[in-house]
């Protein structure tokens, strides 16, 4: 498990060449422009999460990285070679997840494997080699002659997350790739992810669950209506917006003479007075609490309860597209 | 390297676990063979019986009837018997023969003073090709005693007499009307000519496999896979459209086998067979990547393969047999692959032609599958990647 803190891992990578730079990506369709002007790069090691609503064109931009689509404008660059969408060697360093399952479902795991490691370009022995770590490595070497048709709903997921890591990518791109999984399924693709985030792959990932980002991502980018509107770690996003950490203290006694003198302390925003509560934004909920405690039984105010509210992307996506990240019909 | 020989090897691995191929290469031409086999076996070999009748005895009609009666062969598919003048009608209504050559009375002095004389051809509105071949002989013979009349006339002018050599054209005639009935004397095999046109259009009903393939695969999230492994668009529809081929060439020769072994058709040698085979799956190959360069969807790919096959179908003569449509529709069919196929069928199973003999339809074929194939190709980026 990378303890590290995700900022500290974003200044390392940074100083070497990205795995994946976007400049100016532009793609319409007739009239409408579906991805205007996008650009991001992606280090070694480093979990990039393009959030967006539906239809604010992160599945156009996968497209446009992974060659599926031309873009009308701007360059992909692997590992600093730019590459176009035809069938460039280079497209060997990036692995593709897309939401559907797409798997031969009338094969078996290991045919599928075989056939995608073949067009990747991968020889008998080395493919023999990955898929059997692949399988182990998202659960499901006891089912390699299996056909797909026959698994799970996450088994498929787990399977086709396989066939995107067969080949040994440098840069792995996850579209959705818990959506509709299992618990169960879905803690395992994602230990999956940061075991291979920890060992040095680059990972671009859009999802709709906003706790798998907030887990799992260093950098964030938001994408709406075709352009990126905002990037950064979650930290530098929430200070970006204005958003500050909560603290509600409950409780009784004199919660007003308690609101006037926290209002004095350093650090605090703002202090709201509630029904037997009083919530206090201040810039570092670690370092305030304690002294807002003590201020209340100083003040004779009798606290009953405490909760801190950490601001997270849920409060960054809504303050910045207006929307629910899962507001499906948006 | 392409990937279109792995994603071909991949399509046929599939279609043969999920039985379609097994179907479409082995099942479904077994059941046409058999059943063309049935249907035609009795008459695989063509065969016309014209009776002749002379109801004027003249010194101009005889040799002409006697010539007719006795100057065919054994191995000739065309046999002329001799009936008499008020029976023809009878004869050809009770199926006793095919058509029916008539020499009216008075013919023989009509055509001494000049005046106008006819031949009667009797027929069967059901048997057009007998019925083709006896106006064919009438219109040949006529034609000669049109030309005897001018020698007559030149030579009374001139004031030379008509010749023995010109009589002696003029008896040959009828053999020559016939001959080019049946170029090359060879039999046309029934079983054989519709084994190979029903498997042609047999191969037209596989035209949409390709292209609902690539659609459906679009859908389900593989062809964009295939895209971000290195794929290219024409590698991908190469691969779909060459696994079908495979199959059908397979069903091709499903056809060929069972009715040549099973039913005794001839079809002729075996190489110019096999090549002409080879060639019209191209040309159907091209059809199917044309489709693929303009089919979106399913209901497309359908709808597109349905017109182009009741289309060509219908214009290259795959429901009609040998001669039996107008020369206008003979010339157009020339223009589709199936009827530059179904000629080169023909002769090879009636010329005994070599694949040398049929150069001109093998690059028409190739040239259909060239340029079909092209056009779609050029296309395949906006299907395929949607």
């Amino acid at each position: 498990m990378n303890m590290e803190h995700p900022l500290e891992r974003v200044e390392q990578v940074e100083r070497v060449e990205p795995v994946l730079r976007c400049d100016g990506l532009v793609r319409r369709f007739g009239q409408r422009t579906a991805v205007d002007d996008v650009s991001f790069s992606i280090g070694a090691g480093e979990t990039y999460g393009l959030l967006g609503p539906n239809g604010a064109g992160k599945t156009t931009t996968i497209s446009l990285i992974t060659g599926i689509l031309r873009a009308d404008a701007g360059t992909v660059s692997l590992n600093g070679v730019p590459i176009g969408a035809s069938a460039h060697p280079m497209k060997r360093a990036l692995g593709f997840v897309p939401q559907d399952i797409a798997l031969f479902d009338d094969l078996t795991a290991i045919d599928n494997l075989r056939f995608f490691g073949r067009l990747q370009g991968m020889g008998r022995g080395e493919l023999d080699l990955r898929i059997g770590a692949v399988l182990e490595l998202v659960g499901l070497a006891d089912r390699a002659h299996d056909r797909i048709d026959t698994f799970s709903g996450g088994m498929q997921r787990r399977a086709t997350i396989a066939v995107g890591l067969l080949h040994e990518p440098t840069l792995l791109i996850l579209d959705e790739p818990t959506a509709g999984v299992d618990p169960q399924s879905r803690n395992q693709i994602l230990e999956s992810i940061e075991v291979l985030s920890a060992q040095g792959m680059a990972v671009l990932y859009t999802t709709h669950y906003m706790e798998e980002a907030e887990r799992l991502c260093d950098r964030v980018g938001i994408i709406d209506n075709g352009r990126l509107i905002a990037e950064g770690t979650q930290r530098q996003l929430v200070t970006q917006i204005g958003e500050h950490d909560r603290i509600v203290l409950r409780g009784s006694g004199d919660i007003e003479v308690f609101a006037t003198a926290a209002r004095l302390l350093g650090g605090v925003v703002r202090v709201t007075v509630g029904d037997g509560e009083v919530e206090v934004q201040v810039d570092d909920a670690a370092s305030s609490v304690a002294t807002l405690v003590a201020t209340a039984n100083d003040t004779a105010m009798t606290v009953t309860g405490v909760e801190v509210r950490e601001p997270n992307l849920e409060a960054v996506f809504l303050h910045l597209t207006g929307k629910a990240l899962r507001d499906r019909g948006a | 390297m392409s990937a279109a020989p792995l994603i071909c090897g991949t399509e046929l691995r599939r279609r043969l676990r999920n039985r379609s191929a097994i179907f479409t290469a082995f099942v479904g031409p077994l059941v046409l063979a058999v059943v063309f086999g049935l249907l035609l076996g009795g008459t695989t070999s063509f065969s016309v019986t014209i009776g002749v009748a002379d109801a004027d005895g003249s010194a101009i009609s005889t040799p002409f009837t006697e010539g007719l009666l006795s100057a065919v062969s054994d191995d000739s598919p065309v046999t002329f018997v001799a009936v008499a003048a008020d029976d023809t009608r009878r004869a050809v209504d009770d199926g006793d023969i095919d058509a029916a050559i008539v020499v009216p009375a008075g013919f023989g002095d009509a055509v001494a003073v000049g005046s106008a004389a006819s031949l009667e051809v009797v027929r069967d509105p059901a048997k057009q090709v007998s019925g083709e071949i006896a106006r064919s002989i009438a219109q040949q013979y006529t034609a000669a005693v049109g030309a005897r009349e001018l020698a007559a006339v030149t030579s009374a002018v001139l004031g030379a007499p008509v010749g023995p050599e010109a009589l002696a054209d003029f008896e040959d005639s009828a053999v020559t009307a016939f001959t080019e009935v049946a170029p090359g004397g060879g039999e046309l095999d029934a079983t054989a000519y519709f084994g190979a046109s029903m498997s042609i259009l047999f191969l037209f009903f596989t035209v949409s496999f390709a292209a609902r393939s690539i659609t459906a695969e679009r859908r389900s999230g593989l062809v964009p896979r295939m895209l971000a492994a290195a794929a290219r668009p024409a590698d991908i529809v190469a691969g779909k459209v060459a696994a079908v081929a495979v199959l059908g060439l397979a069903g091709f020769i499903t056809v060929w086998a069972v009715t040549s072994l099973a039913f005794d058709a001839r079809w002729g040698a075996v190489a110019p067979v096999i090549v002409t085979m080879i060639a019209t799956v191209l040309a159907i190959a091209g059809v199917s990547t044309f489709v693929c360069g303009f089919a979106r969807t399913e209901q497309q790919a359908d709808a597109y393969t349905s017109a182009v096959t009741f289309f060509l179908a219908l214009l290259g003569g795959n429901f009609v047999g040998p001669g039996t449509s107008p020369e206008a529709l003979r010339r157009i069919a020339t223009l589709t692959p199936n009827g530059q196929s179904l000629d080169a069928f023909t002769r090879i199973a009636v010329d005994g032609a070599g694949i040398g003999d049929i150069t001109r339809n093998l690059v028409v074929l190739v040239l259909f599958a060239l340029v079909l194939g092209g056009i779609g190709m050029a296309r395949v980026r906006r299907t395929v990647t949607g």
